[in-house]
């Protein structure tokens, strides 16, 4: 299980988002650090293939970015989605399992078992717009997950969930990250203090860190600060 | 008691918790799915998933078609040449209904993307949309071909102009724009039946024909930037 | 009969740890005899599901006692305590445990692991009245021990 990112790279008019990254993803659960307009989010739509890249490959296994069989491993919740309006909590996961290839029997089994799992059950036949921020928020890591995906891409997964959803969810991960690549960034460093595996961090569009969550001795927020120096202003909005 | 209860057995043979279980579960699932779906099953999937208003306009309109030649005294395709422009704009309105919602980011990352939700969408909708414009024209028994041909135009300009602004204007408001613009053509469509009616004399059929020529290449071009575009994002 | 993975996968786990005392062995060996179980073409030849799954079970084990001879691990047999249920327990075990290996897996394989009584007869060759003489015999042994 390989995720080879080789010279990836971003560039708008004037800004280089993602800026010559070259990575290789296992195995394991991965936390991308980073302040706002580090390059995050723009490089895990590039590993979704939603932004193709100025330059640069992805692929799994020898697989490239855009195609079919790179899709079916992969499983995404954006920081922010839409969703059809009439849509229920059930039809939408249903919906999201009939496009990423479930049959309908199983797609209705793993519905249900998502929905306890994401303590969504009695809200199941609400429609999505009676549902709170957390709500969506865990309706959204459900549909990532639903097709058992090698690729896991999760960004800010737990903004709106509260302490004790935050736990449920970070048990939830560190077991897919037995078998799958898991990468989520988020601005709350104690997430990924607890349950990630590898720390990447990104400034400015460079990869500015990379190594095994173990081998940072010291306390994290310490290291954090320490890595992105003493440029607070950028990082006021990181929570520690 | 001498006997050994269920409870006791099952403490001597109890072993430790497999630990990769779910793992395995979760391989077995991956597997399992290898397959996917059929392009029929897709196709009929994408036909639940449209919204019952496109269908009950179909319906009406073809139903407004039947009625009001049923009580015309000759056979008059008039009516379908002021719907058309409505009946085209439902089906690209319907189609792009993942931008309006704010769900194309993740309709893009799953394996049946969004470039075949759209696809199978127009395919559908589009073809339904024909066949009952097929149908309706049926009943006027002459002329045909010449009112195919009226029809066709307004709505391969309906078409080509409604994907043109869903993927300029992005959000809610796009579905107003196309409604203005489909409203545009039946303005358009109006003057020509009562002001300048001669278009409709047989030395204009060539323009006509031309125009339609054009529309359905400006069509085409948008319909292929659009599904070009729904793959990824620049 | 069709079988759910899912709740056979730990009974299958437990008859492997029964065999081979070893955790990480008896996990990897119920996934692989799983793994050949879906690749079965069985339905349309007879037998049973769960007969298939204990044979490669038994199989995949004694291929591995055959790679290098495992250790015996001790049964815990000290009581922590004295009170009466303690000592019971204990007793239990040693009863159990004195038992000879294929009285131990049968009692494992009907009482614990439920499996049917006619598929676990044709499993072991014998007739389902012979299997109930056989669990009766060793029950009654048990209890006289005790």
């Amino acid at each position: 299980m390989d995720l080879v990112i080789d010279r990836l790279t971003k560039q708008y008019k004037n800004k280089i988002a993602v800026d010559r990254i070259s990575l290789r993803f296992t195995q394991g659960i991965y936390g991308l650090l980073g302040a706002n307009g580090a390059g995050k989010t723009t490089l895990m739509r590039m590993l979704c293939g939603i932004l193709n890249p100025t330059s640069g490959t992805i692929a799994f296994d020898g697989i490239d970015v855009a195609t079919e069989e790179y899709r079916s491993e992969l499983g995404y919740l954006p920081q922010d989605f839409g969703y059809y309006p009439d849509f229920t909590g059930k039809d939408f996961l249903m919906y999201m399992a009939a496009l990423k290839g479930i049959g309908k029997r199983e797609a209705a089994r793993k519905t249900e078992e998502l929905l306890e799992t994401v303590s969504l059950k009695d809200a199941a036949k609400k429609k999505i717009k009676t549902y709170s921020g957390g709500m969506k928020q865990r309706l959204g890591i459900a549909q990532a997950i639903i097709n058992d995906p090698k690729i896991l891409i999760l960004d800010e997964p737990t903004a709106g969930l509260d302490p004790k959803e935050r736990v449920r969810f970070r048990n939830m991960i560190a077991e897919l990250g037995k078998d799958s690549i898991v990468i989520l960034s988020t601005h709350i460093v104690s997430d990924v203090e607890h349950i990630a595996d590898y720390i990447l961090m990104m400034n400015q569009g460079k990869l500015t860190f990379q190594g095994k969550r173990e081998d940072i001795t010291e306390d994290m927020e310490a290291f954090y600060l320490r890595e992105f120096g003493e440029d607070e202003d950028v990082h006021k909005d990181v929570i520690m | 008691m001498n006997r050994i209860d269920k409870k006791e057995l099952n403490q001597f043979f109890a072993a430790p918790m497999p630990e990769r279980k779910q793992a395995f579960m979760r391989q077995i699932a991956r597997t399992k799915r290898g397959r996917g779906r059929s392009f029929c099953s897709m196709l009929s999937l994408q036909c639940r998933y449209i919204s019952p208003k496109v269908w009950l306009f179909s319906i009406a309109f073809f139903g407004f078609v039947l009625v009001s030649n049923y009580f015309a005294a000759s056979a008059s395709w008039i009516p379908v040449f002021a719907m058309v422009p409505f009946l085209v704009m439902l089906t690209v309105t319907e189609s792009m209904r993942s931008y309006r919602n704010g769900m194309e980011e993740l309709e893009m990352t799953t394996r049946y993307s969004l470039k075949t939700v759209i696809y199978m969408r127009l395919l559908v909708l589009g073809g339904g949309n024909l066949l009952l414009l097929l149908v309706s024209v049926f009943f006027v028994r002459e002329h045909f071909f010449s009112c195919l041909l009226y029809m066709l135009t307004p709505y391969f300009l309906t078409a080509a102009g409604n994907l043109w602004i869903v993927r300029t204007f992005a959000g809610r408001e796009s579905n107003y724009i196309c409604l203005g613009f489909a409203a545009l053509v039946v303005c358009a469509e109006y003057q020509i039946l009562v002001r300048w009616n001669y278009f409709f004399e047989e030395r204009y059929l060539g323009a006509w024909l031309l125009a339609l020529v054009i529309f359905i290449l400006l069509c085409a071009r948008e319909g292929q930037t659009i599904l070009k575009q729904s793959l990824a994002l620049a | 009969m069709k079988v759910d993975i899912a709740e056979q996968y730990d009974k299958i786990y437990r008859y492997c740890y029964f065999k081979l005392h070893n955790a990480h062995l008896a996990e990897d060996i119920t996934q692989e005899t799983f793994l050949r179980f879906l690749e079965w073409d069985g339905y349309r030849e007879a037998g049973k599901p769960l007969a298939f799954l204990y044979t490669v079970a038994r199989n995949l084990c004694i291929d591995e006692y055959r790679k290098k001879p495992l250790e015996e691990l001790p049964d815990e047999l000290e009581a922590e305590d004295f009170s009466e249920q303690a000592l019971r327990r204990v007793c239990v075990q040693q009863t159990l445990a004195e038992l000879p290996k294929e009285e131990q897996e049968l009692m494992l394989l009907a009482y614990v692991n439920e499996v049917p009584k006619q598929i676990l007869a044709d499993m072991l060759g014998v007739s389902r009245y012979q299997l109930y003489r056989r669990l009766k015999e060793v029950r009654e042994k048990c209890e006289k021990k005790l």
